[in-house]
Formats: structure tokens, C-alpha cells, sequence
């Protein structure tokens, strides 16, 4: 054990006790509803499946031999489940994201978007989309399709890495420098998606549009694979520096003589939220309040140590977005919601009720 | 800790109870089987659903996107939505035979995906040319079993076209705006490679914005210099848009339209959705735009 690890637990044993325990139930909980919501969404669509007929399905696969009807088989595998997995993926890299960002800014209000890294996005897959005609049809064939996914999730990693390169001086980077970096370069990408806004005609615009808005429609088993290669990796190492998160968490001096290299855990975290954010946008255009959100609640929950916080974000991110992509899938049926309309329509309210409530009764 | 663990047990219960509700415990999940003529129809075009209406199979229609309005009877039919954003397994759930779409409709990936289970998909040119109309009618009549009466609805289409473009015009052609948006800020309006554009010359006008691609917004000053004669506009969508608020707004009160007042408004999906109604919206339009007129010459040919 280092000493910044003793440190952070031996500062107040009995709190610390508690709070690794409701820690551990938080994320042993969440996993158990997330693992039923998951089957309650296989059973939930436009298409009316009931749940008995998935458990048959599922027993299937274990080898029990049970007759399920090709055509459920298809739509479960398909498109249910592949895309139940997209928004588990999405949903775990955005809260974890945004739970790293925050230790990292070592402030409530920041996420993902600070860093540049969904304006970069949003700017490059706005530009395929007015401008992607002129040469997509020189790409070779496999990549025509994919130009989009990854000029955003490319968009995002440059953007990300000229804000923290601005940032960056002899001295090392500066938090007070990066945020007004990110904040100066979010509003130049903005722009430049307002000029692209501009130039695109009728049919371009009312596609981009739909595209900020966010899906997860697009969902096939190739792209369930080539997010969870960049997102699953991301988060993962994201957690490995969840202590020294909490030994940043006492500020930049206390965690430097705790043994933390704060500058080098600063950038490396940055690109690791940058890689899963990207991929994520990349995948499913622009869902809002989930970073922002999520980190807070399981805070609020379970406390700020980052060994609980980021694992118990993940699964709080990835549940939140299956329910919200169930409304966004049955509420209108057989139309559909745009996906981060439903995030900030159920997160917004829910979230500023959660405030009120705490605001009367003191943190839970 | 009791708190806490009633908390938890609460979220799951509210989780259950929200997401238990849509399951119903019936088997209606039917095998697509390929009827030799398609019996239940998903539109995803306004034109497209009108057509169908038209060759009098309106009842094969199990569902319609936001863009079909007309007929009447369209809007009881489910709604798949935003053409561009249409849902793999909304469209599913009305089990049709073959999906009616045109290039706009989309994403690719769900168009993909239902050719996968089973969905016959017929697409259909989206570009602003009157050939279009008889892809369609001829089509859509083929697909659905009907070919006689396909010919008979184009030979009736094509026949109120050539008489509406064959009627005689004066020598000087008046200069129209359509203007697809009007609100406090820039208009927007049809410059060249728009259906709009395509109508108005059809009609015997003059694109007042021929000089612009697409649909744009324009300013106040850029307005003026196009010196309309007629505004066109789109009823329904701006139902508030009366011919004395549009005339009194900035820019617009000094254009020659103004004199006389010549809003010229009509049905949004007749005017350009290219369906069976476009000889009803060009011979419309053209007696909108010269009322009383002293016919001079005939303007021949314009079909090319």
C-alpha cells in the first residue's frame, strides 16, 4: 500500500468504514437492478415480446432446449440487444467520464464538454454531413459508412488535445488555464458548427440536427464492438487512478507529497475521458446530462471516494440510459424519441427535485 | 443504513412498475411470410401515401410518416415518425410488407435492417423533376398489384399537367418568392434545385431567388433587391401568416409584392411533394399568378 492510499483511508477510519460499505452495497445493488432492467428492455418495444418468451430464449442459450420463434430470436439479437449494449456502453463511458473530469477539475459543475472534446465531435461530424458528399465516394467502400463515426470521434481527440497542449506551459498545466482553454475552444467549435449550420441545405439540416439530438438507433453488433474496444479499455483505466483521484481530491500540493504526479495522472486521465467520450459521440451523436448528472447523484449517494464513485457511476450511467431508451423507443411507438431529449426531459426534473429534497432534509 | 437500503429498494420497485407496464403477456409476434401482393403498406412520403390513395388502396395503409397529410383519413394511421428518423423495430411492430420510401428517408442503417427481416423496401427518387411523379404512380401501382390502374391515375395525372403547363401566358412572366419560412428573423427561401423552383417556372413565373442554391435564409436588404412580384407561401404551416402582417414586416413592405398585396398561399404536400396533385397545383398556382390576364403568347414545351 503507498502512502497516499494510507492516507486517504486513515484520515477518519469510522466514516471512511461506513462509507466503503454503502460504497460497496451501492455498486453491488446497482448491478443486480441494471442486470433485470436489462432483461425487462429485451421484453420492452414496439414489437410485443413478453418476458417469459426472453427467458426462454436466454435459457436456450445455456443449452436447454426451448422453442422461441425465429423472427423473436432476430428482433432480440439483432436489434434489441445490440442496442441495449450500445447504451450500456454509452451510458458508463459518459458517467465515468464525467465523474473523472470532475475529480480531475476538482469541481461539481465540470464534464466531458470542458475538455472540447463532444464540440470537436459535434463540429467534425457536422462537417461529413454538409460537406461529406464531395469525397466520401473516394473512401473505399468499408469506410464510406463509418466516415461520420470516425471523423467525430477524431474531431474529438484533436480538439481535446489542442485545449490541453493551450493549457500546458513550462510550468505544467494549469486547471484555471485548461478550463478557460476548453470554454474559448467550445465556443469557436460551436461557431464553426453554426457556419456548417448555415451552409447546409434543407435535407443536411434537419439530419443534423437530429444528430445532436442523440440516438441509439444506429446500433449494430459492428458498432457495439468498435465502441467497446475504445470505451471499455478507457474506463477501466480510468479506475485504476480512482486513489489518486482522491489523494488529488486534497488538493494539487497535498497529492504531490502523497506521491502523486499530478500533471502526468491529469493529462492521461484527460485523454482517457476524451477517448470513451469521443467514441460514445461518435456512436450515438449528443446526449446531454448524463455526465454531469450521474457523477452527482451516486456523490450524493455513496460519497466522493473514486474507488466507489467510478464503478458505481458506470453502472449508474448505464442503467439510467436503458430506461431512458426505453421511453425513447415505446413512448411514441412505432415513432421514435431522440434519445437525449428523454435524458434531459426524465434527468432535469428528477435531478432538481433530488436538490430540493436534499436541500430540506440535509445529504442523505 | 435502513434509509438507504429503502431507497435502493424503492428505485428498483419505481424501475419495475415503469418499465413492467408496455408487457403483456400475449403472443402476437407473427412470422413475415411473403404474400405474392403486399396487403399492409408503410408510407414514408407524403406523395407517396397520396398516391396510394389514389390507385384507391388507402386501406393497405398500416402506418404514415409526419409528412403525409393528405387525404383527411391519413392522420388516423399510426405514426412512424420524422421521415429521417425512422425506428427498426417501430416500423416492425405494424408488420408490413413492403415500406414505401424515398431518398430522403433514413437513417440507412434501419432502412438496411428491415430489408434484413424480411421488408420489402421501394425507393424512390427524391429530386425536384417531373419525371418523378410517373416513377411513382407506375411504381407504387406495380408493386401493389394494381398496374391498370396505375397507367389510368398517370394518363389523368399527366394529362392535367400537360393542360396546366399548355395554358397561355403573358409576355412578361411576373417575378414570385416562395418562401418556405417567415418569422422575425431572415426569411427562408427557394433559390434554384428546389421542387419549389421547379413549380413556380412550371407555373409561368419567375423565380425572384433563381440566383441562390437551395434553401436559404436571406436578409432584409437582399429581399428588396429581388424585387418580387408575388410571395408564395405554404398554408398550414404558418397558419398566424396573414397578407397584412407579412406586408407590414421590415423588408417586405417595400417589395412590389406589397402594392397589391399578392400572398399567394397553398398546400405544402400539393405544391411540392411531386404527387398526383401537382397538375392541380401547377394550373392552381398558374391562376393565382395571373388572374385576369390579357393572353399574349403560349409558352410551349415546358414539360422539357
Amino acid at each position: 500500500m503507498t502512502s497516499y492510499q494510507k492516507a486517504t483511508l486513515l484520515t477518519d477510519g469510522g466514516v471512511a468504514k461506513a462509507r466503503a460499505w454503502k460504497g460497496q452495497v451501492c455498486v453491488v445493488s446497482l448491478s443486480v437492478v441494471l442486470f433485470v432492467v436489462l432483461l425487462i428492455s429485451m421484453a420492452t418495444g414496439p414489437l410485443d415480446i413478453p418476458v417469459n418468451t426472453v427467458f426462454s430464449l436466454l435459457v436456450s442459450y445455456i443449452g436447454v432446449d426451448q422453442s422461441v420463434s425465429p423472427a423473436v430470436v432476430q428482433v432480440i439479437e439483432s436489434i434489441r440487444l445490440p442496442r441495449a449494449v450500445l447504451g450500456l456502453l454509452v451510458g458508463s463511458a459518459l458517467a465515468v467520464s464525467g465523474a473523472t473530469i470532475q475529480g480531475v477539475f476538482r469541481n461539481p459543475l465540470a464534464d466531458p464538454t470542458l475538455i472540447g472534446v463532444s464540440g470537436g465531435a459535434a463540429l467534425a461530424a457536422v462537417t461529413v454531413v454538409v460537406f461529406g458528399h464531395t469525397f466520401i465516394a473516394y473512401l473505399p467502400g468499408w469506410l464510406q459508412n463509418y466516415a461520420l463515426l470516425i471523423a467525430a470521434f477524431t474531431g474529438g481527440l484533436l480538439v481535446t488535445l489542442l485545449v490541453s497542449h493551450i493549457a500546458t506551459s513550462a510550468l505544467g498545466m494549469s486547471i484555471s488555464t485548461l478550463l478557460l482553454a476548453g470554454i474559448a475552444i467550445g465556443i469557436i467549435t460551436m461557431s464553426g458548427v453554426g457556419v456548417m449550420t448555415y451552409l447546409a441545405d434543407d435535407t443536411q439540416l434537419r439530419t443534423l440536427t437530429f444528430w445532436q439530438m442523440g440516438s441509439l438507433g444506429g446500433a449494430t453488433w459492428g458498432l457495439v464492438v468498435a465502441a467497446a474496444t475504445l470505451i471499455i479499455p478507457a474506463c477501466l483505466l480510468m479506475m485504476r487512478y480512482a486513489t489518486r483521484l482522491n489523494a488529488m481530491l486534497l488538493g494539487e500540493a497535498e497529492a504531490g507529497h502523497l506521491g502523486v504526479n499530478v500533471q502526468l495522472v491529469r493529462r492521461r486521465l484527460i485523454i482517457f475521458s476524451a477517448l470513451a467520450v469521443g467514441a460514445s459521440v461518435a456512436v450515438s451523436g449528443m446526449i446531454g446530462f448524463v455526465g454531469l448528472v450521474i457523477p452527482h447523484l451516486v456523490r450524493m449517494t455513496i460519497g466522493p471516494d473514486h474507488r466507489y464513485l467510478l464503478p458505481a457511476s458506470a453502472l449508474a450511467g448505464a442503467l439510467f440510459l436503458l430506461v431512458a431508451d426505453m421511453v425513447a423507443r415505446t413512448l411514441l411507438s412505432p415513432a421514435e424519441i431522440p434519445i437525449g431529449l428523454v435524458t434531459a426531459i426524465i434527468g432535469g426534473p428528477f435531478f432538481i427535485g433530488l436538490i430540493i429534497y436534499r436541500g430540506q432534509h440535509g445529504a442523505f | 443504513m435502513s434509509r438507504f437500503l429503502c431507497r435502493q429498494l424503492s428505485v428498483v420497485g419505481l424501475v419495475l412498475s415503469l418499465c413492467g407496464l408496455p408487457i403483456q403477456a400475449n403472443e402476437i409476434i407473427s412470422e413475415y411470410d411473403t404474400h405474392s401482393q403486399p396487403r399492409r403498406v408503410v408510407s414514408t412520403d407524403g406523395s407517396l401515401t397520396e398516391i396510394v390513395y389514389a390507385l384507391g388502396l388507402g386501406a393497405y395503409l398500416v402506418g404514415v410518416d409526419t409528412t403525409s397529410t393528405y387525404p383527411k383519413a391519413v392522420t388516423e394511421l399510426p405514426q412512424v415518425g420524422y421521415k429521417r428518423a425512422l425506428s427498426v423495430e417501430g416500423v416492425m411492430s405494424l408488420m408490413p410488407d413492403v415500406v414505401l420510401t424515398t431518398d430522403d428517408s433514413g437513417p440507412p442503417i434501419v432502412i438496411e435492417k428491415l430489408q434484413q427481416v424480411g421488408i420489402t423496401i421501394q425507393n424512390y427518387s427524391a429530386s425536384p423533376d417531373l419525371s418523378v411523379i410517373k416513377d411513382k404512380i407506375i411504381g407504387v401501382a406495380n408493386e401493389l398489384g394494381v398496374p391498370k390502374k396505375g397507367e389510368t391515375l398517370w394518363a389523368k395525372v399527366s394529362s392535367q399537367i400537360e393542360s396546366a403547363i399548355s395554358r397561355p401566358l403573358p409576355d412578361k412572366p411576373v417575378k414570385v418568392l416562395f418562401v418556405l419560412s417567415f418569422s422575425d428573423r431572415s426569411p427562408m427561401v427557394a433559390g434554384s434545385d428546389t421542387s419549389a423552383n421547379m413549380m413556380i417556372n412550371l407555373a409561368g413565373g419567375v423565380n425572384a431567388a433563381s440566383t441562390l442554391m437551395g434553401y436559404k435564409p436571406i436578409s432584409t436588404e437582399a429581399l428588396i433587391g429581388l424585387e418580387p412580384d408575388v410571395i408564395l407561401m405554404m398554408d398550414g404551416r404558418n397558419p398566424t401568416v396573414s397578407a397584412g402582417m407579412l406586408f407590414s414586416s421590415p423588408g417586405f413592405d417595400q417589395i412590389p409584392a406589397s402594392v397589391e398585396k399578392r400572398l399567394i398561399t397553398m398546400d405544402g404536400m400539393m405544391l411540392l411533394g411531386l404527387g398526383p396533385r401537382t397538375g392541380l397545383a401547377i394550373s392552381q398556382l398558374n391562376q393565382a399568378l395571373y388572374p385576369s390576364q390579357s393572353l399574349a403568347s403560349v409558352k410551349s414545351e415546358r414539360l422539357q
